[in-house]
């Protein structure tokens, strides 16, 4: 089968769009906020819950940059040669715990900004597993390459 | 993959979106060297603030776009041009926000509007595109 048409990289793709949308919120939140307290661009300072926003967006930027290739190169790569024991749908998985720990992230960020490091652990956790994913499964398919 | 002049035309979209991000990078430079203000600053004169704005909003949007541009590109194959057209759409959009900003931050909402309706539509034939293919697969 096509690495396209697989249901783990159709479940990575629906994973992918979530994320997206999840930090298309983040952004839209800054724009809520500028106008809750009347901060108008190009300014980027103002009240605390104002600037808990941007960071907020900023950092899932910051991080998105690193999940997003790391998501798909792990599904990619582990995923078709990961068939035991259903690993092969580790890399949407942690996608799914990614977009959680971001929430939780920007919740408790919003709240009070000593709240937010659960939230960012989680995420950044992922990303590590993510990254273990998608070295293995590079591994492990140029070995197979090579073998041939 | 697919229907493959799709995927080319995609890929050229990419790289033109890449030039395109670049090229909001020209303003910050050019308002730094203007006014004389010195890395790491990010603030001194509203020229530069205002080319900074550009800059990283259009960073900000590229991050949602590009992925979106490919798994409309992936997955939505029923009218194969459509997904580098809305491409084309938010390029056109980036520039035209970009020439607002800089002029009078006011006047960015057109061309910002214009970006976000883009990638709402690759959003959308994502979705359908994702939709259909799990479909398949599962009636398969």
């Amino acid at each position: 089968m096509n690495v396209v048409d697989m249901p783990v990289t159709l479940t990575t793709a629906v994973v992918t769009v979530l994320a997206l949308l999840f930090y298309f919120w983040a952004g839209f939140n800054v724009g809520r906020m500028r106008g809750k307290h009347g901060v108008k661009p190009p300014t980027m300072t103002g009240p605390v819950e104002f600037e808990c926003a941007v960071r907020v967006q900023m950092n899932t930027l910051e991080w998105i940059v690193i999940f997003v290739p790391l998501l798909w190169l792990a599904t990619i790569y582990f995923s078709p040669a990961m068939t035991i024991l259903y690993l092969s749908w580790l890399p949407p998985v942690l996608g799914v715990i990614w977009i959680i720990g971001r929430w939780l992230y920007m919740s408790g960020y919003m709240q009070a900004p000593e709240k937010r490091e659960t939230g960012f652990v989680i995420a950044a956790l992922s990303v590590i597993a993510l990254l273990i994913c998608a070295l293995i499964g590079i591994f492990m398919t140029w070995s197979a390459v090579s073998a041939v | 993959m697919q229907a493959v002049p799709t995927t080319i035309l995609s890929t050229i979209i990419t790289i033109l979106a890449v030039l395109m991000l670049f090229y909001t990078s020209v303003p910050v430079g050019r308002a730094r060297g203007k006014h004389g203000i010195k890395a790491p600053a990010m603030t001194g004169h509203e020229d530069l603030e205002r080319a900074v704005r550009v800059h990283m909003n259009t960073l900000e949007q590229f991050a949602i776009f590009i992925p979106l541009l490919w798994a409309a590109t992936m997955y939505f194959t029923l009218i194969g041009w459509l997904v580098p057209a809305l491409g084309l759409v938010w390029i056109v959009g980036r520039f035209l926000y970009m020439q607002a900003y800089l002029a009078d931050p006011a006047k960015r909402s057109t061309g910002f509007t214009i970006t976000i309706l883009s990638s709402a539509g690759l959003l959308v034939l994502s979705v359908i595109g994702v939709a259909m293919a799990l479909m398949a697969v599962t009636a398969a």
